[in-house]
């Protein structure tokens, strides 16, 4: 009977000092929780960044420049070689020509696909290589409308379009850590604001 | 046995083109020509290449079929759907487009393989 007095007499003012401890200790280990889980998943995406940097960009990033560069040359001197026959060729044999032209774009893409392209298909990847992919396909359609249509207007602006969008799209992975990175003294500093309230 | 059905592509290769080209021209030509009940359908298919054409990007053409071919695997696919061309005089241009279509579905199967990637993980 004495233990129980004793008992309900100590308990409220034994709760009342754990109470903030544990509830400070609760929040001290979750902060640390989630820091070294924030910091893991950081390193992690930040090797997935340098791997992506030194492998794929860096050694191939000139694949890029060749591809583009081959592209305005082809492009040029087809649309050179179906002016200069448009009136000299028969219809059927303008058309074999054209046919064989616009082949050599498709080879082109064909190759940069290969040694390029490819390169960008693991699943970390998958989004970049989605938008390079439809980026290259359509640079090919652009510049075989223009070329079929005998104009071969803009082929330099179709050109540098598709090149500020591959770039922008090749440095999409770096940028992505910068806008989700979570930071560990952010969260103590919102821990404390709402203690203090 | 049936002989297949022809579906001419004329009217999708565009006004005085030579090219079918453009992912979004394939989707809605797909659309137009209900290739989605004719690919459960018992039948089978002839595409018909126009005379005159010089190219059949793989936009077009992934835009048109992907989907068949993704539903009817590639071989249950080249057994449904064929394409005839125009083209007589011209062996070369039949040919290209020849290349033009093996290339299209070359990137079909990739991206098929791809698809089965992300289910095994």
């Amino acid at each position: 009977m004495t233990f129980l007095l004793i008992l309900t007499e100590i308990k409220p003012t034994l709760w009342d000092d754990l109470l903030p401890t544990l509830i400070s200790v609760t929040v001290v280990m979750a902060v640390f929780l989630l820091g070294r889980a924030s910091d893991v998943s950081l390193r992690k995406k930040q090797s997935k960044q340098t791997w992506y940097l030194d492998v794929i960009i860096k050694p191939n990033i000139n694949y890029l420049g060749t591809f583009i560069k081959e592209f305005e040359t082809t492009s040029f001197d087809i649309k050179k070689q179906l002016t200069q026959n448009t009136k000299t060729l028969a219809h059927e044999k303008f058309l074999l020509l054209k046919a064989q032209q616009f082949k050599r774009l498709s080879a082109l893409r064909n190759k940069f696909e290969f040694d390029f392209l490819y390169l960008l298909r693991p699943n970390s990847f998958r989004s970049v290589y989605d938008k390079m992919y439809s980026l290259t396909f359509e640079l090919e359609d652009k510049l075989k409308v223009t070329l079929d249509s005998g104009s071969g207007d803009n082929i330099v602006e179709m050109l540098t379009e598709y090149k500020i969008n591959a770039l922008d799209t090749l440095y999409k992975p770096l940028e992505d850590s910068k806008r989700f990175s979570f930071s560990p003294n952010a969260l103590k500093r919102f821990i404390m604001r709402l203690r203090k309230q | 046995m049936q002989p297949p059905v022809k579906i001419p592509l004329q009217k999708f290769r565009g006004h005085k083109s030579t090219l079918f080209t453009g992912r979004p021209q394939g989707e809605s030509a797909r659309k137009e020509l209900k290739l989605d009940q004719k690919d459960t359908s018992n039948k089978m298919y002839t595409f018909i290449v126009p005379k005159g054409t010089t190219s059949i990007n793989p936009s077009f053409f992934l835009g048109l079929l992907f989907k068949s071919i993704k539903k009817l695997s590639p071989n249950g696919f080249k057994k449904k759907y064929t394409f005839e061309f125009e083209e007589k005089e011209n062996p070369e241009i039949v040919e290209i487009l020849k290349q033009n279509i093996a290339d299209a579905m070359r990137n079909a199967k990739n991206t098929l393989r791809d698809d089965d990637t992300f289910l095994l993980l």
